[in-house]
Formats: C-alpha cells, structure tokens, sequence
C-alpha cells in the first residue's frame, strides 16, 4: 500500500530538492562572489579613473553577472536529483529508507506509510551565514561607496586656437556666401575682402603672431556684427511693414496716412530698405510693383515720395515690400545668417559646438541643475550647523509705546506748496554748481531734528523698562 | 617614462655646462613666464587684483604680466561666478589661447558653482574647460592663489612638454 492519500510524497520530494539546489546554488555563488566583487571594484575604478566616465558605473554588475553564471555552472554537476533528494530526506528524518523505497514507486503497508508522513517536514538547511559572508563584506562595501558617491564629471580636454590659415579660409567662405546671397552691401563686402588680403599678408610672413591673431578675431566680430546688424534691420522692416498695414487693413482715412507722422515713418522704412539693398536699378526693376519702384527712386533721388493715395494701393505696395522682405530672410536663413553672432567662431566642429551646450545646460538638461555626479549641485539646500537661524533673534517683538509717532504728536506748522529748501550749513560756503553734490551730501547731518522726532528719541531712551507684550 | 623636473647640474663643470633635456628648459620657462588673463568674474576678482599689487607681488613667480587679449596669454586665472552668458565668453577666449594653457579655478565659484545654485549660474568652470588647478575658498586669499600658481608651476615642471605640444597641434 503507498502512503496516505492526503499525504503527496512526491510533492515532499520536489520541494526538498528545490530547496537543496538552491542551497547549492548559493554556496556556489559565495565560492565566486569575492573574486568578482574584486572584478567589479576594480571595473568600476577603471570607469571612474581612467575611462573618465561616471555614468558607466552600473558596468560593474557584470562581473557579479559573471559570478552567477559561474555560479550556475559549478552547481549544475552538484543539483540534486529527486531520487538523492528523497535518500536526503531519509537520512535527515530517520526513515530507514522508506523515502527512497516510495521514490522508487515500491508499495508501502499503511503503517510504513504513515512513518513517511514524518518526511514531509521541509528540510531545515543550515547555513554558515557568517562565514560565507565574511570575505564579501569589505569588497560590497567598497563597491557599494564607489556606486554611490558622487563623482565629479570629466573636465573637458584641452582646445586649441583655430590656426590662422584655417580662420582665414573660413572667413573668406563666409564673405563668399553673403556675396553670392547679397545680402550684404558691396561696399561692405569690399572693406572685408580688403581685411582678407591684409591678413593673408601678414599670416605669410609671421603665422600665429597674436597681433594677426587679433586682428583675424577683429574681423570674425565684425562679420558676426554685420550679420547680426542685417537680422536686425530685416526684423525692424518686418515690423513696419506691419504697423503700416494697419492703416491699409483698417482702411483708415488717407488724410491721416498722408500726416507727417506717418510719412516720417515711411521714410525710416524706405531709409531701412535701402540699406538692406533696395538701392540699386537693378533691385527696384525686379520689383513687380512699379508704383514702390517710382516711390523708392523718388526717395533715393532726395525727392518727397509720393505715398499711395487709397488703401488698395498702399496694400499692394505693403505686399510688394513683404515679399521682397521675406526673399531676403529666406536667404538669410539659408546661409544661416546669425550663427556667427553666437558660438559660431567660439568652436570648431559642430560636435564641440553640441558638447558646450549641453555642457552649459547641465547635466540634467535643466540650467543649474548639474546632476548627481557634481555633488553640490543637486544637493537639497540645507542649513548646517554654522548658519542655524537664532530664533530669538527673529522673534517679533512690540515697540514700546511711544516709540512710533502718532498723529497727536505732531504739530503742523506751515503748509508749503514747494518741497522745503536746503539750509546750508553755518560756516559753509555758497555752494557753487560744482559743490552743489556734495552739499546735497552733508546737508543731511546738518538737518535740525524735528520738535517731535527728538522727543521720541528721548523717552525711548529714557524710559526706564520698557514694557513688552 | 619619468621626464626630469630639475635641470642636471655637474659641479665639476659649473659656470660652463648644464646638461639637461629639451623638454626640462621648456618646462622651466613656461613655469617661470606664465602670462596670465585675468578673468575676474565676480567679488574674487578683488583678490585676484590684490595678488598682483605690491604686498603680494605676484612678479616673484613670473606671473604678473597679466593680458586682456587671449592671444597673448597661457593661463586663464577664472575668479568669480560664471554665469551661463559669461561661459561662453569665457570657453572662447580660452580657445582662442595658444597652446600650451593652463586654467585655475579660483574661489569656490568657479570650482563648483558655490553657493550660487541657481538656474543661470555654470556649476563650476570645469564642465567647459579643463582645470588645472582649484583654489579653495570664498574669496581665496592670494596666498591661496599663489599657492595655486607655484603648484601648478610644479606641475607644468613635470609636464611632457613636447607631447603636449604635439597633441595639441595634431
Ligand atoms: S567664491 Fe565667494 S568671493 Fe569668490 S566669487 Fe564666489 S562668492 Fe565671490
């Protein structure tokens, strides 16, 4: 007969033998773990020190990774089978082989099976938790502090100065670019060509001498100026255009448009244009309205410009200048016109022009906020020992009575309608306009006390105890 | 590979050889002419003026030839706060610096960011150019700086000077 029907020995079996690989299992683990915490120490060491790079210190998980296959691999040989789990349970509960007899399927009489009820008590596994432990300790601890310290981020390699060749060439390219859009006026163009040439000159005969170095930057500015001053004019046209609209849209009466406010304002526009190119016959024949051609021409040959007379006229006009506005703009963003007013020369390459800016953003992406590896920076703002705030010195406290000027106190005597003028002081001499600052400065010490001040002043400090409240 | 920090120096030849490396005599020079920009940012810049006057004299150390023009310079002292704008000024004068330069942080400012943890405040000039040394201190005395400079001194001493040299220029 096998064992009681409530009693699963097979289940006993099963569990017993999990529980013994798993014993297995971790006594494998301590024989490795030492060995690879030391491997994980010394990765995360390597990262930290050499590597420079403290957000690769989670590599160290794969030594202990490591530890675990190791681990697996030594104890699969020693796994317990159900059969050895079984003879283990005998031996440990005294059953003379009955577990190993009902393992092996051999029927059992009812009272045998009832001594292999005492089996099924889990096996109690000792461990030597201590002395397991022992030889991990300092190395988890290690590793543990070098986790999670914070770490200082890599100072950034050393840069070199652009050489002036490279400057030079780069420069021109520039100059090339805004001559091809013309977007830039001729004249100017031809100052910076001129500039070029100079440079050129001198980088031939002493290459990298700073004054040619400075003088290469001078240039740089200027370009980035001149750029930077374009943008600006096209973002100033823009915005006239849309004041002048209002009256066009609005369809305000023209006699206004026709004010001299408003004529003033179309000339500064007209004034804008010019300077942004609109100067030349060429440019004003490609415009497609005729009417702004003839009043541009008109402005730039020193006569009064002859301003549309009927809001159907002047948004036309509005519309020729938006479009001719916005050609230019396009272009501008074309040639990227104002990277050079910002880090455009600051870097070389655009990689170290990305690696700045997140540099100056932070870490974290947020300005300020450095991260967890810049210590202080993601700190909590706390008060240490030195800056305890002293509370009593903080605490309200009323002033005594007498001590505030109350209406009763105070004696009107005149009313002026001016503020009241300086005395000057007995013995001074007549400011004259060059001493008059530092008579302003003096003459408030001189200022006699008001009747009413000087007896506040006196009881607050001849009042024996104040009371508080 | 050890690179001597001392020049060589027989006895029985003195006052007619010295025997020394390239790189030992470029090293000494550099040490004793640095030519520092004054990148005087916020309240340690004061400490930084008063390194240079006369009671602490900073010429004893070759340094007082202080430059305004990155061109002409090859240590940027950083002294005071370094505000987001004011690094990107900073990063490009430091590039525009010829090779070899060295940077100290002076002032807790310009280490870390001091007590400014603010949104538009760089936390620490570190995260855009490459110190050399840190000044401790709110504002540091200029003994501190000069301790500062006559460390890095010691360092540009046992620098490989003309690899340096090489790999800043390839
Ligand atoms: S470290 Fe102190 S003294 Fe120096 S700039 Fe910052 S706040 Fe001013």
């Amino acid at each position: 007969m096998n064992a009681p029907a409530h009693f699963q020995w097979s289940s006993a079996v099963n569990r017993c033998r999990r529980l013994l690989n798993g014993g297995v299992l971790v006594e494998n683990l301590f024989h490795h773990l030492p060995a690879c915490l030391i491997a994980s120490i010394g990765l995360t060491l390597v990262v930290l020190l050499a590597l420079q790079k403290p957000s690769w210190r989670p590599l160290a998980i794969l030594p202990l990774g490591a530890s675990l296959i190791l681990a697996w691999q030594r104890s699969r040989r020693r796994f317990f089978t159900n059969r050895q789990a079984a003879a283990w349970l005998d031996a440990r509960h005294a059953l003379h082989g009955l577990g190993t007899l009902a393992q092996d399927g051999v029927p059992l009489s009812a009272p045998l099976g009832q001594n292999l009820a005492r089996g099924h008590f889990p096996p109690r596994l000792h461990w030597r938790w201590m002395k397991l432990l022992r030889p991990a300790i300092a190395p988890v601890l290690t590793l543990l502090v070098l986790q999670l310290i914070p770490w200082k981020t890599t100072s950034p390699s050393a840069t070199r100065s652009i050489p002036i060749h490279k400057q030079i060439r780069r420069q021109l390219e520039r100059i090339q670019t805004l001559e091809k859009t013309g977007l830039l006026p001729g004249r100017e163009l031809d100052g910076f060509k001129r500039e070029i040439e100079d440079l050129n000159r001198a980088a031939g005969a002493y290459a990298g001498d700073p004054p040619t170095l400075e003088a290469a930057d001078r240039l740089s500015e200027q370009l980035a100026k001149s750029e930077s001053n374009l943008l600006n004019q096209l973002r100033s046209c823009a915005d006239a255009v849309n004041s002048l609209q209002q009256f066009a849209v609005t369809g305000k009466a023209m006699e206004t448009w026709q004010s001299a406010e408003l004529k003033t304002q179309t000339a500064e526009l007209l004034q804008k244009m010019k300077d942004l190119g609109l100067d030349s016959d060429p440019a004003l024949s490609q415009l497609n309205n005729k009417e702004l051609a003839e009043i541009m021409r008109a402005y730039l040959a020193g006569a009064n410009a002859e301003l549309p007379k009927n809001p159907g006229e002047l948004q036309n006009m509005l519309d020729t200048m938006r479009q001719w506005l916005k050609t230019k703009a396009d272009k501008a963003s074309q040639c990227q016109l104002g990277a050079g007013c910002s880090d455009h020369f600051i870097t070389e390459t655009e990689a170290e022009r990305q690696a700045l800016k997140s540099a100056c953003s932070g870490v974290s992406g947020q300005p300020g906020k450095g991260g967890n590896d810049r210590g202080r920076a993601d700190a909590e703002l706390t008060y240490g020992d030195e800056t305890r705030l002293d509370d009593k010195a903080f605490q309200a406290r009323l002033l005594p009575d007498g001590a505030s000027p109350s209406a009763d106190q105070s004696l009107t005597l005149s009313i002026q309608a001016l503020p009241p003028k300086a005395t000057p002081l007995a013995g001074a001499a007549t400011p004259s306009s060059s001493a008059a600052a530092s008579t302003a400065k003096t003459e408030g010490h001189g200022a006699a006390v008001l009747l009413r001040h000087r007896e506040t002043v006196r009881r607050y400090f001849t009042q024996p105890t104040p009371p508080s409240k | 590979m050890k690179f001597p920090d001392t020049l060589g120096f027989d006895p029985k030849l003195e006052n007619q050889l010295i025997l020394t490396e390239v790189s030992a005599v470029m090293n000494w020079m550099r040490k004793n002419s640095l030519w520092p920009m004054p990148m005087g940012l916020a309240c340690c810049a004061i400490e930084l003026m008063s390194s240079g006057a006369s009671r602490f004299d900073i010429s004893r150390f070759g340094a007082e030839v202080m430059r305004f023009s990155p061109r002409q310079t090859d240590l940027m002292i950083v002294a005071g706060t370094v505000t987001y704008k004011m690094a990107l000024a900073a990063k490009r004068l430091y590039d525009q610096m010829p090779s070899p330069k060295w940077v100290i942080a002076m002032g807790a400012c310009a280490s870390s960011g001091g007590m400014y943890r603010s949104y538009a405040v760089l936390q620490g000039i570190d995260r855009i150019l490459p110190v050399d040394i840190y000044v401790s201190g709110c504002p540091p005395r200029p003994e501190a700086l000069l301790e500062g400079l006559i460390q890095l001194q010691k360092k540009i001493q046992i620098e490989p000077s003309l690899l340096r040299q090489k790999k800043a220029d390839c």
